[in-house]
């Protein structure tokens, strides 16, 4: 019989089922509005960077911890120091002539790296944030988001 | 909600308008498939936290890929196995490929109270003939039922799960759970 053509009873079973998982494990409220924002600034012709080491995930706690994106020839490594309300970033990116952004819940902020491509931001708010890496003449490169 | 809603065909709708510079159009495609991708993801055992990472990442590259996607009926398809692959690859990295995480229980019995007590008398007996479903059948039906009816085999072959090439066709996993429940005297049809 699971060669027949679906009916409407299997139809049914099939709402029902997801019906079933809708109330077990709902999509996050949140989802939708942030894939909507991180895709308003991938239109500004970004390249995408891949996570390549480190985890973008889970509760980060009082430690220390640090990530590594690529894209192309370029590498940005981000470490996070948090505190109860705030999270310091420190960061390395491998283009020193960069700009580097990062948009946290909303918040913008911009800095030049110093003299070997290093940076930081001061009490960034907790929660998800993404960098962009600007440079003359390229593209610019967006990561995807990390919890800090 | 598969029969009312011809969501592969709203799908390709706004991911027409979109490529003609409708630029609005794509949050109603995010808006569509998001639940679809959230089960793909987490069907996977991916925690709340990667399969967010994961969704957000494939929506990414679609943005990057739009005009390299041929067939605008293929854009469900397409999305899933990038889901698919960037859960895949992110659990690799996280070397948790082996250790689920989901933090949704199997089974019924492993329910926690306040689980128990969101679902309906009915929708625990679902769960529980859900539940004795093979695993890869538990994780098709996930999947496809928040999938659009004409896309239905095609998302299966994105899981890597073909149910047959001939029609929109019951397979094998739906049949099971079918058979179960008409046979459980306390499931009215």
């Amino acid at each position: 019989m699971h060669d027949e053509p679906i009916d409407a009873l299997d139809l049914r079973i099939l709402d029902e089922v997801a019906a079933l998982w809708d109330a077990l494990d709902p999509v996050p409220d949140d989802l939708v509005t942030s894939i909507g924002f991180s895709l308003a600034v991938a239109e500004l012709e970004a390249e995408i960077a891949e996570l390549t080491r480190g985890e973008l995930l889970g509760v980060r706690g009082e430690e220390t911890d640090s990530v590594t994106f690529t894209s192309g020839d370029l590498s940005l490594m981000i470490t996070t120091v948090a505190s109860a309300r705030h999270v310091r970033v420190d960061g390395w990116v491998t283009a020193p002539d960069a700009e580097v952004d990062v948009v946290a819940q909303g918040v913008t902020r911009s800095v030049v790296p110093g003299a070997g491509g290093r940076f930081s931001f001061d009490e960034l708010p907790r929660g998800r944030a993404h960098f962009v890496v600007r440079r003359e003449g390229y593209r610019p490169v967006i990561t995807p988001a990390i919890e800090i | 909600m598969n029969a009312a809603l011809p969501l592969g065909v709203r799908a390709a709708a706004a991911f027409h308008a979109y490529r003609a510079g409708e630029r609005e159009r794509l949050d109603e495609l995010v808006r569509l498939l998001t639940p679809l991708l959230w089960h793909t993801a987490r069907a996977q055992r991916a925690s709340k936290e990667l399969a967010e990472d994961a969704i957000q990442t494939a929506w990414l590259r679609f943005v990057d890929s739009a005009d390299t996607i041929v067939e605008e009926r293929a854009v469900v398809s397409w999305l899933v196995v990038t889901v698919k692959r960037e859960t895949w690859r992110l659990l690799r990295l996280s070397g948790r490929e082996s250790a689920p995480e989901s933090g949704v229980p199997e089974v019924a019995d492993e329910a926690t109270p306040e689980q128990q007590a969101i679902l309906t008398q009915r929708q625990r007996l679902l769960w529980h003939h859900v539940a004795d479903l093979p695993e890869r059948c538990r994780t098709l039906l996930r999947v496809i039922a928040f999938a659009p009816v004409p896309d239905y085999a095609g998302v299966a072959a994105s899981l890597g799960m073909p149910i047959g090439s001939i029609g929109p066709t019951r397979g094998r996993c739906l049949a099971k759970l079918r058979a179960a429940l008409v046979a459980d005297p306390h499931w009215e049809v």
